[in-house]
């Protein structure tokens, strides 16, 4: 029926329908025929839906069932050792982070009261929500300490991601507030806390009975079927409109789809583009979207040929059709990128010229270079998103016409990440929901522990130290502009578009926002959402 | 202790041991073949952003450091001490993990098998016999026949779930909380397209046995004695390929094993053959492991209870008695 479109939202070419297109697997596009056909039966298919399964009674509780792609059996309850979306869900509903990324991009408190920085800003200081762990006792700042220290002394992700903190220099100097002192000083240590990963526990805390401070409360879990919660009551930011929550498992988005449209599920948390409008056709239900972040990135690898040289790369980025990318592989739910990362951050460098696609110009830059067309590339990839194979493929075609003869090998995800990571000569990663300054960080700086394009540029590392520790806002983003330059002009990604979060809802959900830079729907904080009548 | 009990005996403890060394072989070849996928349990566990130092410390607390003819034997030595394992992705033990999906795989299977069985001994007596009856059952078997599994389950959801007639669930995520017995509705497209899976084999061979058992000489002598066609197939025909028809239905059992895994993946139902091709994906060895060695140990049981019944059924042996 309508789009309930959130701000920022790229509505053009939404209403494009290219269902089917590029589908790989024949059970998707069976199962998107059968929605397809449910909705030509007309309002009978819904209404009070007949086939609802299991669905709660009207008296009883409010049960909101989301469907997923997919839970696994490696969902970690331990939000530090989460990877998984089943891990991040588990986190988001157990537990609080110190700090989110809200509904506007910007971070906030979150656990936290405050966090505010001293006069320089290697010290931090951070004061606490008046929470409670779901066996009644207060959430104290010991309980942060010990959190902190647990990452460190385990080895565990987030140590790896935070390596300004110091484990010895973080004290409780009461019970409610937290002193960090750093290693160096870092603007963006509020941000660099909204992961999931980033969890509080209680200082006791044991993953088999995982309690936690969140919105909801575990009531079972079967790994890889279905997590179910119940609603915290004692919530310190208010109990969460619905009383029970199932997060349950589909292999496929098609899959989904179908049982969202049978009542079977009242929100599809990852809905596939191409299935949109057979969401929207289907009355009862509709599709909340908004931009995010996110993004699938192709990564060069600036080891080996030919991405080594500088030229080459600036080529294939001319040889990618930005908006054909949005509106065949997406049907037109995606923002364009411009080969940087986050235009959520405020310090994001929006005076780069929107580069397109110049098929002419990227064959002069290979020929000129001394090559002789077309240069043969190898393009690895697996299903890390569910668009991913369709995007790999569409650039297989853009390419072709710019000089590049990209030959596209799909590989299983275990085997993508297996021991061949980081020596593909180009690949599609998936990236995003990371200020500027972490994705730098991460996967930009010569030290970017995730750096799988091995891309090294002095000047670049130079401006980013001197940007982290700069705590003048203005001053920090001409910094972070002569950064984003750099990577715009030599840099070894390639950021063709911004994915749009697309989820489809039950009319009867209430509360749904958009949360641009946070991974997942609705940044998985499924707190949000009630359900009515 | 007669003749016919010795050579029963003799086959069974024969078939037992066969059986058991197929089990080893199949547990030594699943365990090299994940060995031979690339990529790692320990990748899938870490994701992406994984760095070196941190597959090292995983790899070492999963045992996966040890040299590989070390693992087999840490997992085989617990097997036979009725231990499953511990799977490798959630940490948590095998039997625990696969108990919901057991009873949840069992229960379809089960009823899909009560179901075929006699309804595929049913249409093959009625195709076995020339006539209108034979023209209309052999074509629907044909054409379910030259369909891949998935399909099948497809077109019933096209059908039945939301294409034309809105009648049922089009998925099967079943609630892990309850029996599956509990959830009937979310049972009817998986079991209907096991059936249609396994149906169309269990037909052609029981028409195929009856009529070369009609073709033969004692049929014509009492054909031409003036017995009508249905007490010739029920009376004497039928009886006489119980043997054979038996090893068909071990057969039937195997295709449903089999459909298990298109079946359970096209509806989201939780089960094994759906735990299967995650475990596959995410290389959780131990899992693959005690799945694989159990749908062949089920086998192996259900192909001995068919020799058995067609040794009971063997005129020959019947005779010696």
């Amino acid at each position: 029926m309508e789009t309930a479109s959130a701000t920022g939202s790229n509505e053009t070419g939404a209403s494009r329908a290219r269902p089917f297109r590029l589908l790989s697997r024949l059970t998707a596009l069976a199962a998107a025929a059968a929605l397809l056909t449910a909705c030509s039966t007309g309002p009978a298919a819904t209404g009070s839906s007949p086939v609802t399964a299991e669905s709660s009674s009207p008296a009883g509780p409010t049960v909101l069932r989301v469907g997923v792609v997919s839970l696994s059996d490696a969902d970690a309850l331990d939000p530090a050792k989460a990877t998984t979306t089943g891990g991040y869900i588990a986190s988001r509903q157990l537990f609080d982070t110190l700090t989110e990324y809200g509904t506007d991009g910007s971070w906030k408190p979150q656990l936290a009261a405050s966090v505010t920085p001293g006069t320089t800003a290697d010290k931090w200081t951070v004061t606490l929500n008046a929470a409670k762990w779901s066996d009644g006792k207060p959430v104290t700042a010991a309980d942060v300490v010990a959190t902190v220290k647990r990452w460190f002394a385990k080895k565990l992700p987030p140590a790896g991601s935070l390596p300004f903190i110091d484990p010895n220099k973080v004290t409780a100097t009461d019970d409610k507030t937290v002193q960090f002192t750093l290693k160096y000083p870092t603007v963006t240590f509020p941000e660099a806390l909204t992961s999931p990963t980033m969890a509080i526990v209680p200082a006791d805390f044991d993953p088999a009975k995982p309690i936690g401070s969140g919105p909801f409360v575990l009531a079972s879990n079967d790994p890889g079927v279905q997590l179910s919660f119940t609603a915290n009551a004692d919530y310190f930011g208010g109990a969460p409109a619905a009383s029970e929550l199932e997060v349950k498992s589909f292999p496929d988005s098609a899959s989904a789809a179908s049982a969202l449209t049978a009542g079977q599920i009242d929100v599809d948390a990852s809905l596939d583009p191409s299935l949109v409008d057979t969401v929207k056709t289907a009355e009862g239900y509709q599709v909340f979207d908004y931009a995010t972040s996110g993004s699938l990135t192709w990564v060069m690898n600036t080891k080996q040929k030919p991405f080594d040289d500088p030229a080459v790369r600036q080529a294939l980025r001319l040889a990618v059709d930005r908006q054909q990318l949005i509106d065949q592989v997406y049907n037109g739910y995606g923002t364009l990128g411009n080969d940087v990362f986050n235009p959520f951050d405020p310090m994001y460098n929006s005076g780069l010229a929107q580069r397109t696609y110049d098929p002419e110009a990227a064959k002069k830059l290979l020929t000129d270079a001394g090559y002789t067309l077309p240069v043969k590339v190898e393009l690895v990839g697996t299903n890390n998103q569910p668009t991913s194979e369709r995007q790999n493929q569409a650039l297989v075609q853009q390419a072709k016409a710019a000089g590049f003869d990209v030959e596209y090998k799909f590989v299983d995800s275990a085997t993508f990440y297996g021991d061949a990571y980081g020596t593909y000569p180009l690949s599609l990663s998936y990236w995003g929901f990371l200020g500027i300054f972490d994705q730098a960080a991460f996967t930009v700086t010569k030290t970017a522990p995730y750096n799988s394009s091995h891309w090294v540029n002095p000047e670049f590392d130079k401006l980013y130290n001197e940007a982290i520790t700069t705590v003048e806002d203005t001053k920090r983003k001409e910094l972070v502009a002569g950064m984003q330059q750099i990577e715009y002009d030599s840099g070894a990604y390639i950021v063709p578009l911004f994915l749009s979060t697309v989820v489809g809802l039950s009319d009867k959900v209430t509360g749904a926002q958009a949360y641009p830079n946070s991974d997942g729907a609705f940044g998985y904080n499924f707190r949000i959402l009630g359900l009515k009548g | 202790m007669s003749r016919t009990t010795q050579v029963s005996t003799r086959l069974i403890i024969r078939r037992v041991l066969t059986g058991v060394a197929m089990l080893v072989t199949v547990s030594v070849l699943v365990f090299v073949a994940t060995q031979a996928l690339p990529g790692d349990i320990a990748r899938t566990i870490l994701g992406q952003n994984a760095t070196a130092e941190q597959l090292t410390q995983l790899r070492g607390e999963l045992g996966l450091d040890l040299p590989v003819w070390q693992q087999y034997l840490h997992w085989a030595t617990g097997l036979l001490t009725g231990d499953l394992g511990t799977s490798l992705a959630s940490g948590s033990p095998v039997a625990e993990l696969l108990r919901v999906r057991v009873l949840n795989s069992l229960t379809v299977v089960l009823i899909a098998l009560v179901i075929t069985l006699p309804l595929g001994l049913l249409l093959g007596l009625a195709a076995a016999r020339r006539g209108p009856a034979d023209v209309g059952i052999s074509a629907a078997v044909q054409t379910i026949l030259s369909l891949p599994e998935f399909v099948v389950g497809i077109v019933l959801v096209v059908l039945f779930g939301g294409g034309l007639f809105r009648w049922l669930p089009p998925t099967s995520p079943l609630d892990p909380r309850q029996l599956a017995w509990n959830q009937p509705r979310l049972l009817i497209l998986p079991i209907a397209t096991m059936v249609l899976i396994a149906l169309p084999h269990l037909v052609e061979a029981t028409k195929t046995l009856l009529r070369e058992e009609l073709a033969s000489d004692y049929v014509r002598w009492a054909r031409l004695s003036g017995l009508g066609d249905v007490r010739l197939l029920t009376g004497y025909a039928l009886p006489n390929v119980l043997g054979p028809i038996s090893q068909v239905a071990g057969v039937t059992v195997n295709y449903l094993l089999g459909g298990v895994v298109a079946v359970e993946t096209v509806f989201a139902f939780p089960g094994i053959g759906s735990e299967l091709v995650a475990a596959v994906a995410a290389r959780d060895i131990v899992v693959v492991q005690v799945i694989a060695i159990g749908i062949a140990a089920v086998l192996l049981v259900t192909f001995l209870i068919a020799d058995l019944i067609g040794l009971l059924t063997n005129p020959r042996l019947r005779r010696s008695r």
